[in-house]
Parts: structure tokens; sequence; C-alpha cells
């Protein structure tokens, strides 16, 4: 089809329709031969298979020519039709193709059949199909091609297809006059209906100009539509959301609320109405809501329905709240109710129903009972809070600063503290700041600062609002927000105002205590000093007076009478002493006077030595109390038993005025270097204290056992006695400042002997079974002995 | 072949390989499409007279050979007495001489029939088929020879080793000889115009005029049919004239 084909009376748009609906055919019809023709390839390879498979001479055989005729020479008249027909499809040259490929397939198929009338058939087929392209030239071309072969098998092959040698120049024509008369009809059709494409293709060309501005205006009316459809959607969706949501909440809420439609009937139950009312959820919706549950009073009694506050708010009433009235449920049981019914109206105000909202009151009606108790006790704990936090003795405060404002919060200890009230301190925001006293207010807003990241505790001065300065220690914690953002502080201040006049006094009192202590010292020095010196001064007096009395019953009157006697007897000594009875006497006498005097002279001189030594002791004690506030004392290389034995010899007198055996057991100890004057100072004391305890005991057989020795670097020293022993519950206080158990005691040489003791490294120790059972004091001293390194 | 899907193809008359792009409509892409990537749109033209000559070549090859005759053998000019065919005295005679499997002779005697149903009775027509020595029955009785047989006034019999064949210098299938009731020989050869072709002949028309006692311009015609004598394909066989 050409363009002279095409419609004109439309324009450009109805030539374009024609042609592309042309063109379809084309393609559709060129589709079709590319299925057809192979179909007839394989019919015509069947064709030979079933008419003439094989050939023969004689016996034998072969594969017919026909089979291979039919199978390359058709499938060469197949093959580029179809290959056009796939790769060119509605293009001219393929439906020429198709056209030519379609005549000399029949010629063979005709061929391959015997030439059979029945084939020929194929022909005329042939042409019907292929006017479906509806273009004349592709008729004519397969005309052309019947002629063609006619003609040349005319004169070729005049015999095969005219049955005679001879025949006419116009013989051919005979044959394709019938070809030619369908192609007549067959362009007839094909003209007519290129004439109805046209017609269709100007009309949808109108159509199209039509629907173009029909669609155009469509278009804007869809996309408005669809717009607002959008829009339409979007609401009904989040009415549907809303309506999901509010029946969601309305299932949710555990209060029953139903709506009722002007005739009183029930259009809409959450579920907890309905389960409050026995119903199933959708059940009660149709029914008449007074009828169903609001039908009978409490009393039993007929509740008319115009009587209803529900009936009411349908007629436009205002809302109601009741609380004394009951609803039914399915099964005839009431229960108490509270509800709210208010009308339902719609844009017009006009009432279109009411709205009940109830609740089961059944638990509710204690429940307020509780509740009102509740919160009674509620107030009241709060007040008591209220009043326990204005009344403990500490200061609580809080500040807080949040979008919705600041908040300042103080106790009422503030006034008891400061003298200020709550209020007063709460004035300004820093008020506090300007109460700290001014040397600690620097530190105070440091504080506040550092409140900010963590906790603090300080201790600063006040000013209270009548002068006084006060002393507070204050913790504060940092106030943190959800976010963890520092809002405030809250805290606590404890007035030690006391706490730090009490630390003030103890300072005092420590020093008067350190001064008291020094001058307790300073006297237990001298009464160390007089304990001490008083024992050997006792030492003292015993030798004194032994002098003392030795001298005065000294036989040195004796003397004089014999000096006297012989001075009587002046002229005649000789005969006295030869022949007067004392005269005989006077010499033995003279002799055993002599000696006793010698006796007495010895006594005096031991007396007079031990007098020396204890000089000596007295000496040495002052010079030790004197030489306490150096650091270490005198050192002397000395036997320890030594030492033992002088402590005896200056109790001997006491110790042999009381009848006390000493035993004496020293071990093996070298001399050791330490001060000696102390240790004879703690031995003299516990030799004293022993012999106070056996003259206490007032036994027959008073015993005093010393023991000496030396052992790993110590000396040690035990001294026991079968005295009065020492209660157990005394042992450990035998060496306290104070304590004595004797009667004239002042509790002060056992604990100077422990002190010393302890002083020169060493210890001082009892042991007693208890009273009546004697006591043993021992000693141990670190020393070393001579010969070894200091 | 995805209509819009990118793919490549070989042209089997080039051998060349063309991409295709998405997109290309409607159905199948063209060649013209293919081709114009190259830029040499004249090769469907070129295809296409190929094909023409080569097609229109061929189909002349065939009905070339559908034109050759089959081998031909001398004719006697009368009835030989050797024969075991009998002739009747006083009416013509004519002999078919078939190869019984030859699918070319469908179409002979498809014209035997009609020239015995123009004859009006004034022939005695025999069909001799060719038979092997040691054939069985299914061998030489087939649909020919059925059709052949189901021809009234026409007797079927069989020639073993071509001997009766021999006599008549028969040598290609659908071989027709007719004597006059004098046992002179009015016309020898086919009676087909072409190789297993159905249709008027001039080979048929002289078996009818002769028939009629009329006087014929044809005496002799090809035959166009399968050998009778084994050791070569008779439908490629030429004459052995």
């Amino acid at each position: 089809m050409t363009a002279a084909c095409a419609p004109t009376g439309t324009g450009p748009r109805a030539v374009v329709l024609f042609k592309e609906h042309a063109k379809s055919i084309h393609v559709r019809t060129d589709r079709l031969f590319a299925w057809l023709m192979p179909l007839q390839w394989a019919a015509g390879i069947a064709l030979a298979m079933w008419f003439s498979p094989t050939a023969w001479a004689g016996r034998d055989s072969s594969i017919h020519p026909h089979i291979w005729a039919a199978l390359f020479l058709g499938g060469a008249i197949t093959l580029w039709p179809v290959l056009c027909a796939v790769y060119l499809p509605g293009r001219q040259l393929t439906r020429q193709m198709i056209a030519i490929g379609q005549m000399l397939m029949g010629a063979l198929l005709i061929h391959l059949a015997g030439g059979r009338i029945e084939m020929h058939f194929h022909i005329f087929v042939s042409l019907a199909l292929l006017a479906f392209y509806r273009d004349w030239r592709v008729l004519v071309t397969a005309s052309v091609v019947v002629a063609m072969d006619h003609y040349l098998r005319g004169i070729y092959f005049p015999l095969s297809i005219f049955g005679a040698m001879t025949v006419g120049p116009y013989r051919w024509l005979e044959h394709t006059a019938w070809v030619i008369m369908e192609d007549v009809f067959l362009m007839i059709s094909v003209r007519q209906s290129l004439n109805e494409m046209r017609g269709i293709a100007e009309r949808q060309a109108s159509l199209e100009g039509v629907n173009e501005r029909i669609g155009r205006t469509v278009a804007e009316r869809t996309m408005a539509l669809t717009h607002q459809i959008a829009e339409r959607k979007g609401v009904e969706k989040h009415l549907k959301q809303l309506q999901h949501d509010n029946e969601l909440i309305f299932n949710a809420i555990t209060d029953g609320i139903c709506r009722v439609d002007r005739d009183g009937r029930l259009v809409f139950q959450n579920a907890s109405g309905a389960r409050m009312l026995g119903w199933d959820k959708g059940e009660l919706i149709g029914r008449p809501a007074h009828q169903t549950i609001h039908h009978t009073r409490v009393d039993g009694t007929p509740y008319p329905r115009h009587e209803c506050p529900i009936h009411e708010a349908l007629h436009g009433g205002p809302p109601r709240r009741v609380d004394n009235e009951v609803f039914w449920r399915q099964d005839g049981t009431s229960f108490p109710v509270e509800y709210v019914a208010a009308p339902v109206r719609d844009e017009k105000g006009e009432v279109v129903g009411a709205v009940v909202a109830f609740r089961d009151i059944t638990e509710g009606k204690s429940a307020e009972e509780v509740r009102k108790r509740l919160a009674a006790q509620l107030e009241r704990e709060r007040r008591e809070f209220e009043e326990i936090l204005n009344n403990i003795p500490l200061l609580v405060f809080e500040h807080c600063e949040t979008d919705t404002g600041i908040r300042y919060f103080i106790n009422g200890y503030v006034e008891k503290m400061f003298g200020y009230t709550a209020k007063e301190w709460n004035s300004t925001r820093d008020f506090w700041l300007s109460r700290v006293h001014p040397d600690d207010r620097a530190q105070a807003a440091k504080d506040l600062e550092q409140v900010r990241e963590t906790s603090y505790t300080t201790v600063r001065r006040w000013v209270t609002k009548d002068g006084r300065l006060v002393w507070g220690e204050t913790h504060a914690i940092p106030l943190r927000d959800a976010t963890g953002r520092t809002i405030g502080l809250r805290g606590i201040t404890i007035d030690i105002t006391e706490r730090k006049k009490a630390e003030a006094e103890k300072l005092e009192m420590n020093r008067l205590l350190i001064d008291a202590s020094r001058q307790a010292g300073m006297a237990e020095v001298a009464t160390n000093v007089l304990h001490n010196v008083g024992n050997v001064l006792n030492s003292v007096n015993i030798s004194h007076s032994l002098i003392e009395d030795q001298l005065r019953k000294s036989g040195i009157g004796r003397l004089a009478q014999v000096a006297e006697m012989l001075d009587q007897h002046r002229g005649d000594v000789a005969a006295f002493l030869g022949s007067d009875p004392i005269g005989r006497k006077l010499p033995a006498f003279l002799s055993m006077l002599a000696k006793c005097l010698a006796e007495e002279q010895a006594a005096a001189l031991a007396e007079i030595a031990l007098l020396g030594q204890n000089i000596d002791h007295i000496k040495e004690i002052i010079a030790v109390q004197q030489s306490y506030a150096q650091a270490s004392g005198l050192q002397e290389t000395v036997p320890i038993a030594a030492l033992m034995e002088n402590a005896l010899q200056i109790n001997a007198v006491a110790l042999v005025g009381d009848r006390i055996e000493i035993i004496r057991e020293h071990g093996e100890a070298p001399a050791v270097s330490l001060e000696k004057h102390k240790v004879i100072q703690i031995l003299i004391n516990l030799v004293s204290n022993a012999k106070d305890a056996l003259k206490e005991a007032d036994r027959e057989q008073r015993r005093l056992v010393v023991r000496t020795g030396y052992r790993a670097g110590r000396i040690w020293v035990r001294v026991s006695d079968n005295g009065v022993g020492i209660a157990k519950e005394n042992l450990t206080r035998i060496f306290a400042h104070g304590f004595t158990t004797k009667r004239e005691g002042h509790g002060f040489g056992l604990h100077a002997s422990a002190l010393a003791a302890k002083e020169m490294g060493g210890e001082l120790g009892v042991e007693s079974d208890g009273v009546g059972m004697g006591a043993t004091f021992w000693l141990e001293l670190p020393a070393k002995a001579e010969g070894q390194g200091t | 072949m995805d209509n819009g899907a990118e793919y490549t193809i070989t042209l089997p008359c080039h051998g060349h390989t063309y991409g295709l792009k998405q997109g290309m409509n409607p159905g199948a892409p063209s060649l013209r499409q293919i081709s114009a990537v190259r830029g040499r749109p004249w090769i469907p033209i070129l295809c296409s007279v190929l094909w023409l000559g080569t097609t229109v070549a061929a189909m002349a090859m065939l009905w070339l050979y559908e034109n050759v005759p089959g081998p031909s053998l001398a004719v006697p000019a009368t009835w030989p007495e050797a024969s075991a065919i009998p002739r009747e005295a006083g009416m013509a005679t004519l002999v078919m001489f078939a190869h019984p499997r030859c699918p070319c002779t469908r179409a002979s005697i498809g014209e035997l029939a009609n020239v015995i149903e123009q004859s009006g009775g004034r022939v005695r027509a025999h069909v001799v088929f060719y038979r092997p020595a040691g054939s069985a029955e299914s061998w030489l009785k087939t649909d020919l020879w059925r059709s052949a047989a189901a021809i009234p006034g026409v007797e079927v019999r069989s020639d073993e080793e071509n001997a009766e064949a021999g006599l008549f210098g028969a040598a290609t299938s659908g071989f027709v000889v007719l004597y006059d009731a004098a046992g002179r020989l009015e016309y020898s050869g086919g009676i087909t115009g072409e190789r297993g072709h159905s249709g008027d002949n001039l080979g048929e028309d002289a078996v009818i005029e002769g028939i009629k006692g009329q006087k014929s311009p044809v005496d002799k015609m090809p035959v166009l049919g399968c050998s009778l004598y084994g050791g070569k394909s008779a439908c490629l066989a030429r004459s052995e004239k």
C-alpha cells in the first residue's frame, strides 16, 4: 500500500493510522506465512514419502528423487521467504518473496502429487491467503509466477502442462485466466478492504482528535479526581485509622460506652460495656437501650422511659451524671452504675442521639471509700512528713531549674539555723550565698559549679540573721533530668557549730591535758623519785637506827668501867689482876670486850658502807630522774646477780626484821650493759613489794626467792614470794598508775617500774594463782653481754 | 526471539554478528535495522535475487528430470506369437507393462482407466506386472496391481523376470503397446504427459484413436517411468535408443 492508498480526508494523522494498520496487517500476514510455509514444506515431504518414496529398476530400489526434491527444493523455496517474514516483517520485499515462494511451493506440491487436479487448488487457496496482505502487488506477483510457470513449461515441456507438443502462443493464458479471474475478485475485495481501512483510519483519526480533547479533559479531570480520590482515600484511611484507634480506645476503656440513636436504639457498644451487661459485643446493636438495660429501678419498680436521664439527653437535655441507679444484665441481674448521659449533635446542632459512659460501681462504692481513706491517709502522711522535714535538726534544700520554672525548697530548720523564714531564704536566687561567710564565699561559688558534675561535701561558715557565726557541713548532689542534664541540686546542711566548739574545747583540753600530763609527768617523776628515794631512805633509816642502836648499846661503856676499875686499883694493878676475883676475870673480859667492840665496829662499818651505797643510790635516783628528758640513760656493765644483791641489801634490815627467808638462785649470766640504777630501782621495788606481801600474809614461813639468769640476749629476774598473792582480776591492773592493794600504797611503784622496764626495752610482769597463793614478779631486759658489740 | 531484549544474531548469508538494542518494535528486529548498523540495506534484495535464481533453476532441473524418458527397446511390429498373453481375434489388444512398485505408474494406470472407459469395450486390455523370480506375492500385488485389476475389462498378470516384457520390447514401467485386431502394432510408448503426472497427453489420445480405428498421427511416445530392468536408476536413466 502506498501513500496514494492512504486516506486523504483527515490529514496526516489518518494517513499515519492507515499506514500503521496496513503495517500491522502485513506483519500479521507475514507471521501467518512464516508458520504456513514450513508446514507446507513438511507436507511436501510427507507427500513425496507417501506417493513416491522409492524409485525402482527391476528388483532394485532407491530413494525417489521426489524425496530429495521435497526436502531440498522445498526447503529452499521455504527458507528465504520465512527469513524475510521473521527479520523483515511488514516489508514489501517480504510480501513479494512470500508470494513467489508460495506459488513455487504450489508448483512443487502439484508435481509431487503427480499433477493431481486436487493439488491445483493450492494455487487458488494461496492467492486467497495472499489477499490477506490487502496489497494488489502481491497478487500480481503471485499470478506472474503462475503465468511464467505455464509460459515457460508451455515452451519447454508442453506435454507436461498441456498434454500436447504444440500449443498456441496464448495457451498459457487459458490456464492463467482462472488465476487472473480470482485475482480480479481478490483485488476488488482488497480495494474494498483498503477503503474500509481508510475509513477506519479517518474515523479513528477523528475519534482520536475527539478523544484527545476528551482525553485532555478527562486527564485533567481525572487528575483532579485522582487527586481528590487520593485525598479522600487519605482521609478515609485516616478516618478508618481514627475509627480503628477509637474502637481500640473504646474497647480498651474499662468503662462502658454506648451510643443510642434518636429512637433510643443502641448503635454502638464497646467491649467493656457489653461485657458488663453480659452480652456479646454485637448483640446489643439495634436493641432499644432503655428496655434492654435500664427498664427497672433499684427498688424493683418499673422505670418509665420519659423519666430516664438518657431519654432526656436524647431530647437535648444537658449532660447528666447519675450514680444511684442500676443497669440490667442479659441474665436478669442488675449492678449499680455510675453513668453520664450526654446528647450527640450534628453540625447543625440538632440532636442525633446520645452517648452514655457508664461503669460498674459495685466495687467502686467501696473503692471510693477506700480512695477517700487513702487520700486522707496520704494527706496525713504528707503533713507528718512535712512536719518531720521541718523539725529534723538539719537543713534540707533543693534548687531546681526546669523549662517550666525555678523551684526552691528549704525546710523549716532554716529559721532555727539562720533566723530566716523559708520564704525569706527563697526570696532570691543567691540569697543563700549572701549568708555565707565572706571568707568562704568564693569556695561556695566553686562548690556550686562542682555540683553540676558531681556531689560534694563541704564545711563553711554562715552568718545568721542576728549576726552570729554558725558552721554548716553541707552535702549536695546534682539533680538531673531524664536526659542527664543537670537542672539543680539537692542536699542537706548540718549545723556543726557545737561540734566545732567542742573541737576547740577539746583542743584546749588537750593542751591543758598535755600540760597537766607534763605536770603529772613531772609529779610522777617527783613521786617516783620520792618513792624510790623513800625506798632507799627506809634502808638509810634502818642503817641509821642500827648504827645508833649499836652505838648506844656499844660496849664502850664497859670499857669505861674497866678503866675506872683499873684506875681504882692504880697502885696494885698486878695484884688486882692476879688475885682479885674480878681482877682475874678482867683480861678475859677485856679480850671479849675487844672482840665485841671489833664486831660492833665491823657492823657499824658495814652499815656505814651500806649507808654510803644508799646515799649513792639516792644520788643516782635523783640523777636518773633528772635525766628522764634525755633519750638514753647511763649504761653500766654489771652482772644482774650483783644488782639483785644490791636490791636485797638495801632491803636487808627489813627483810631480816620481818624474818623473811631469802633464797637466791642465780643462773649463769654474764655481766651485761644496762642502766644499772633503773634496774636496781625496779628490783628494789619488787623486793619491797614482796616484803610487804609476805608481811601482810603473816605466815610462819615467809619465803622470798630471787632468781636471775641470762638467755638469748636478755637478762631475766624472777622475784617470788608466798605472800598474800594477787587476785586474778587485779593481775592486769597491778601495773596501772595509782592502783594498789596495799592499805598504805600509792600505786606508783609498780607503774613506774613497768614504765622503766619498757623504756629500757624490756617488760615487767606478774604471775599469781590468786589471793593467798603468793606472787612472782618477773623482769626481762635486753642486754648486751660484756664483750659484745654495741 | 525475545522482543525488546538485547541479543546478538548471526546472519547465515554473511556470517556477521550484529548487536540489537532494546526497544526495537514490533516483534523481531528487521534485517534492515540490522543492516543499517553496518550501512548495507541492499543485502536483502541481493539475497532475494539469489534465492529466486536458485529455486527457479532447481525447479527447472526437476522438470527436466520429470521429462526424461525411461529406457526403451525395439518393439515388434506384430503380435509376438511366443507371448503367453492371449490375443482375441477381431479385437484390438492393449498391453501395459508396469513395475508394481513404480510410483510414476500410478498416473499411467489412471490414464489407462481413462482409455478403457473411452474405448467402449473395443479393446482387450492387459496389464503385465514385473515380478522378480522368487519374490513373494506381496511384492507383486501392490495398490497398482489392485488399481489395474479394478479397471473393468483389464486383465492383470505377472511377468516373471520380464519374460513377456522382453517379447514386446518393454523396458520402462508404463510402457503400452496397442495391436489392432489383426495383430499389427498401432502404438507403443507411454500414456502420460510427464513422469507421474496425470492429464491429457498425446500418447493417450493416440491409443484411444487407435482403439477406435482412427488413424493417429502419433504412434510412439516416450515412456516416463521406472525401468523394468534392474542395475541402474530408472529415474535418472537415459534412453537406450
